[in-house]
């Protein structure tokens, strides 16, 4: 009897163990319905880009020209951008296992520059009423994202 | 008891150095977001099954601060081996698809998405959790993301004046009224008609973009109805649905308009009409309340039968509520 409610204690207490030894607070997201302002144009563009060049049915309220024309310009984002994260990645793998950081802040940063050239390419590409299409898509987009920041 | 006393006593030393401060924090910088596309045509009104893809991507970094005097244990934390995994989910109408992204570095960038495809029918509401967790090898869970939608696939009547006779097979009669050119027809016909056959050219057609982003290749729209359930979940909880109508280059002809407010507007238990008559190559615009800044545009489509005709129709398509 003693055994089995060493065992069970244990059981019950174990959890509490890894949590108050790593002790943090989880990070809710805040749902960009609730507060699109919270949500930045850059991240918007990011996961409207990334979703748009995974699967061109985002891109339908496009006419064709503008469609093909975007579906091009997304595709080489996608390629670049990817290609960036595995080689930030690989860089920060070596460093933490030498058990050194990485400084993440310039990848961000080049990171919204790369969103925002492909906006330009867009805007160069695209008719008028084109760029406001995938501006209205971004903008409605915001409303199915979660992001950091809390609101005031 | 004396090992019960063992464990208790290494339990409340463990908490003990973890009060003042915590053993890690996390600075996330993560943005999560869903999307969805149809991705088979429904055939038929209410109860027709298509299938649809969501999409679920997180994306983005956190800064994990280790902070030796929180961990107890004498302040030695080895980091070796710490990895982030990102956590994707979705759950339509309780059933439920996980996938775990590649477990990365603890500095690494995350990006990860999940493409699973699910099966629904017209007019029957779905609720939707799309979910996001990262998990740290050391910590446990230190983001999340879990908010719940609800949407419907939904079919919008279109009428187009020109003469044309889909198979029976294709029609329909809906138990509510439809309203043709201002009169009342209580028994109208709904005819479900490929809008590709009524071009010549390539139509603009298609079905795949949430919300409400459809392109159609029509030259009169007369009626639309965003759901067929009636309006509720994205339209009733969040927006309130204004038209306006614009000419082929965008140009208002007109300001924003509630049909609700309208005499050319009514509200049926499965969506809304509108009545206006709109020239061959004018647009109708959707916005909504809420969302003054989004704009879905129904523009002209490429059907090269320009002369309208007195014979009238409904024809029927299809688009996410």
């Amino acid at each position: 009897m003693k055994a089995s409610v060493l065992v069970l204690l244990l059981v019950f207490t174990l959890h509490p163990i890894r949590a108050q030894d790593h002790q943090h607070t989880v990070s809710v997201a805040t749902n960009g319905f609730e507060h699109p302002e919270l949500v930045s144009d850059s991240d918007a563009y990011r996961h409207f880009f990334i979703l748009a060049a995974m699967d061109s049915r985002q891109l339908s309220g496009l006419l064709p020209a503008d469609r093909i024309a975007a579906m091009k310009i997304l595709s080489d984002f996608k390629a670049e951008w990817e290609g960036r994260i595995a080689e930030y990645n690989a860089r920060a793998t070596e460093l933490n296992n030498k058990g050194q950081r990485s400084d993440i802040k310039p990848f961000l940063a080049a990171r919204d520059t790369l969103g925002q050239q492909t906006r330009g390419k867009l805007v160069q590409a695209l008719s008028e009423n084109g760029v406001k299409t995938i501006d209205a898509s971004v903008k409605a987009g915001k409303g199915r994202m979660g992001v950091p920041g809390r609101p005031q | 008891m004396k090992r019960t006393f063992l464990i208790l006593g290494l339990l409340l030393g463990c908490s003990g150095a973890a009060k003042g401060q915590a053993c890690i924090t996390y600075t996330d910088n993560y943005a999560s977001s869903w999307n969805m596309a149809m991705t088979s045509t429904p055939s038929g009104g209410n109860g027709s099954p298509f299938s649809v893809q969501f999409t679920v991507l997180v994306d983005g970094s956190a800064t994990m601060t280790v902070n030796p005097s929180g961990c107890g244990l004498g302040g030695n934390v080895n980091l070796s081996g710490v990895t982030h995994t990102p956590q994707l989910s979705i759950s339509v109408n309780g059933s439920l698809t996980n996938y775990n992204g590649p477990a990365v570095c603890y500095d690494c960038y995350i990006n990860s998405s999940m493409t699973p495809t699910y099966n629904e029918v017209i007019g029957t509401p779905v609720t939707l959790d799309p979910g996001v967790d990262v998990d740290c090898s050391m910590g446990g869970i230190f983001f999340t993301w879990f908010p719940t939608f609800q949407f419907e696939g939904a079919f919008t009547f279109v009428k187009n004046e020109e003469p044309l006779d889909p198979p029976a097979s294709d029609c329909e009669t809906p138990n509510v009224p439809i309203w043709i050119d201002g009169a009342q027809y209580s028994n109208q016909q709904i005819c479900s008609y490929s809008l590709s056959n009524w071009c010549t050219n390539t139509p603009d057609a298609d079905y795949g973009t949430f919300p409400f982003l459809i392109t159609m290749a029509v030259a009169d729209v007369k009626g639309v109805s965003p759901a067929t359930g009636g309006m509720k979940g994205w339209w009733l909880n969040f927006w309130v649905p204004l038209y306006r109508i614009v000419n082929a280059s965008g140009q208002p002809l007109s300001g924003w308009f509630n049909p609700k407010q309208t005499a050319g507007g009514y509200i049926y238990n499965w969506g809304w009409v509108l009545q206006q008559n709109l020239p061959y190559a004018n647009q109708l615009q959707f916005t909504m309340l809420n969302q003054p800044s989004v704009v879905w545009t129904y523009p002209k489509g490429v059907c090269t039968s320009a002369t309208p005709s007195s014979a009238a129709f409904v024809a029927e398509d299809y688009a996410l509520q």
